[in-house]
């Protein structure tokens, strides 16, 4: 059954995530590829709460920015509820040391997926994102009282083709 | 900054872009730092040539994606018309690879200026790119060796371009009177 394989393979990702000690590179590739993955492509939006400062401020496009971890979680479940059967693929992943112990990662993704939910544009288009849509991230990672955490985030994403995607016009 | 500070910092990223030899990541960052700054804040338009390739892919939001060095020439100078004081502001860049398999490098960035000059929209609005907040910019290159020489090869660049755009339409300020 589809619900078991789904669930079995959320197990094995969260199993990875879980107690993270990031010592090197190849280590934040890996949690960078499967924490993504878990977010996006599993819908475990909840994630976002273990790794994230709760202080954390996310600059976006077009002058937008996210204050706050309650609006981090905000903008990945409107974005969820549009693209139900969302998919993200990561093209590729630079990690480079800070000197400081901890990392600064920059990850380029594409997102696929159907507009089949309801949106700020209105009904549902069913619309395709197709494979054009580019998203792009830089951020850092550093221990803070003992959990590594993402506390600076600057994350771009197609939003013109995203918002064609979702209105009739 | 008087004329002679301006171009005594201008040449000390010109002397290192001109002789870096990107033996390391760290290198890599620093060069394109400096050269982007070159190109953007000392207008040296021209050094485009330096490391843009002549068939570059340039994959952009919404796959409108560009080819050739060409359209890097005529996006720059665009922009550089309408914002005449524009400053190009980096927020981070650091580099992944080496000499023998090249680099990958990713960079964070906002621009600084005001809308004083025509542009595609139309008349100048007076508008600043940074209003409010910052029209962030982020991309990544590929950077490989081509005919012995650095080039970026690929490039894949997402802009702030509804804000950007904005700034520069008169329309959206004569709506905004008319509210």
């Amino acid at each position: 059954m589809l619900a078991d394989i789904n669930a079995d393979k959320i197990k094995e990702l969260s199993e990875t995530i879980k107690n993270i000690d990031l010592k090197d590179k190849s280590d934040v590739k890996a949690f960078v590829t499967n924490y993504t993955a878990l977010i996006y492509n599993h819908q475990m939006v909840g994630l976002i709460y273990d790794f994230y400062d709760e202080n954390i401020e996310i600059l976006k496009e077009n002058r937008i920015r996210l204050k706050g971890i309650e609006a981090v979680v905000q903008d990945k479940q409107v974005l969820l509820a549009a693209f139900p059967d969302l998919k993200v693929k990561i093209e590729n992943i630079i990690v480079s040391e800070d000197g400081n112990g901890g990392f600064k990662i920059f990850r380029r993704m594409r997102y696929e997926g159907t507009n089949s939910g309801y949106t700020k544009f209105g009904t549902p288009t069913e619309n395709s994102l197709g494979n054009a849509c580019l998203g792009l991230s830089m951020f850092y990672m550093d221990k803070k009282s003992g959990n590594w955490k993402i506390t600076h985030e600057m994350d771009m994403r197609s939003t013109e083709w995203m918002e064609k995607t979702m209105s009739n016009e | 900054m008087t004329i002679k500070e301006m171009l005594e910092e201008r040449d000390q990223l010109v002397e290192y872009v001109n002789t870096c030899e990107l033996k390391t990541p760290a290198e890599v960052a620093k060069l394109f730092k400096d050269y982007t700054r070159t190109i953007w804040d000392f207008k040296l338009v021209g050094r485009i040539n330096d490391f843009y390739c002549d068939d570059i892919i340039i994959n952009r939001e919404g796959g409108s994606d560009l080819v050739g060095a060409k359209q890097v020439f005529k996006d720059t100078l665009h922009l550089m018309a309408a914002f005449p004081d524009l400053k190009l502001k980096f927020i981070d860049i650091f580099a992944e690879g080496n000499e023998e398999e090249g680099y990958h490098f990713g960079q964070a960035i906002y621009f600084d200026g005001t809308n004083t000059g025509y542009s595609k929209y139309g008349p100048p609005t007076g508008k600043p790119l940074t209003d409010g907040d910052v029209c962030l910019g982020l991309c990544e290159c590929r950077v490989e060796k081509v005919n012995g020489r650095w080039k970026i090869v690929e490039e894949w660049v997402t802009r702030s371009s509804a804000a950007t755009e904005q700034t520069m339409r008169m329309d959206q300020l004569l709506e905004m009177g008319e509210e």
